[in-house]
């Protein structure tokens, strides 16, 4: 047993050994400390657009998005082009895109219950379609409306559930 | 019969190599893109950000040498006790990360972004390999090896 011991101390050693050195001679070697943003499961800071304005829908955080997504009373909406919502989405999530929404607002009306949760998501930080469209749609009469700004990248980033084309396919 | 069959040289043979050639294989890729693999490491949030690095340079490595060694015959019962570890290792990752619902890709065998993703076939895989490489620790199988042909093949006699 303890000869077991010492020789699965050595291969750690010479595991450690070689990565180490493999990694110091390879042109794609990493750091030895990496940079990773905390990435904790309850993220809790809110990404507000600079565009927001006093009485726009509440914007929430990822952790709040998260648990709206166990909610089975809840609609994610995608406020992207159909194109970037094929690509992959929030597992769920339908298409609305905010610059043809009169060309999907038939299909996607009936879905939506004027008391629902809806959270209206885009592409991340750089977009605002989703800001936009849960204007639009609290002066249809939407009462509960969640902006989720940090959008697809933050979700996707943290490997919360979606729908990748391969999955349908 | 089937403890017989369980315990035969030339099945602890087949296991080993198998096993061996699996780790071997799964080590490759991880091991020429370390950058892809420590984010995938990353993915699972289970270390710490200083640990994930090393964490991605060590594993692979220790993955090869494990499966070299169970292939020549050396070290057969610490490589496949590493084995066991490690399986039991990705066997927790893999169930934390579902029970959370967090859909990744595995890092198993590639780094690629359009490998599989998470799932219960994985589980039921890492668990098959898993019994492979517990045979493989407790059976300590020397038949054609390395070991062997260099080795003393019998103790020899104190005079």
């Amino acid at each position: 047993m303890k000869k077991l011991i010492i020789s699965m101390a050595l291969m750690v050693v010479l595991a450690a050994a070689l990565g180490l050195a493999g990694n110091a001679l390879n042109s794609e070697g990493i750091p030895l400390v990496g940079n990773y943003p905390k990435i904790e499961y309850g993220a809790d800071s809110v990404i507000i657009p600079p565009s927001a304005e006093e009485g726009d829908p509440p914007f929430i955080t990822l952790k709040e998005a998260y648990g709206l997504f166990h909610d089975p009373g809840t609609i994610f909406l995608d406020a992207r082009e159909s194109e970037e919502y094929d690509l992959g989405h929030i597992r769920g999530a339908l298409n609305l895109p905010f610059d043809w929404f009169d060309d999907h607002w038939p299909d996607v009306e009936p879905l939506l219950a004027k008391d629902a949760d809806l959270v209206i998501y885009c592409s991340g930080a750089e977009c605002e379609l989703s800001l936009y469209e849960g204007r639009h749609l609290r002066e249809l009469g939407y009462g509960k409306i969640h902006i989720f700004f940090g959008g697809w990248s933050e979700w996707q980033s943290r490997g919360f559930p979606t729908t990748m084309p391969q999955d349908e396919s | 019969m089937i403890k017989k069959l369980i315990g035969n040289k030339i099945v602890g043979l087949l296991v080993r190599v198998a096993l061996g050639l699996i780790f071997i294989y799964a080590s490759l890729d991880k091991i020429s893109h370390p950058g892809e693999f420590a984010k995938i490491v990353n993915n699972y949030q289970l270390l710490p950000a200083v640990l994930i690095n090393i964490f991605a340079l060590i594993l692979p490595m220790l993955e090869l040498l494990c499966g070299i060694a169970l292939i020549l015959g050396v070290l057969v019962r610490p490589a496949a006790a590493w084995a066991v570890a490690m399986l039991v290792m990705f066997i927790g990752a893999v169930s934390l990360a579902l029970s959370q619902g967090i859909n990744i890709n595995c890092g198993c065998f590639s780094t690629s972004t359009h490998a599989r993703t998470l799932g219960l076939n994985l589980l039921l895989q890492d668990i098959g390999m898993l019994l492979l490489a517990v045979h493989a620790a407790y059976f300590d199988n020397r038949y054609v090896s390395v070991s062997r042909v260099f080795g003393p093949r019998t103790p020899v006699p104190a005079r």
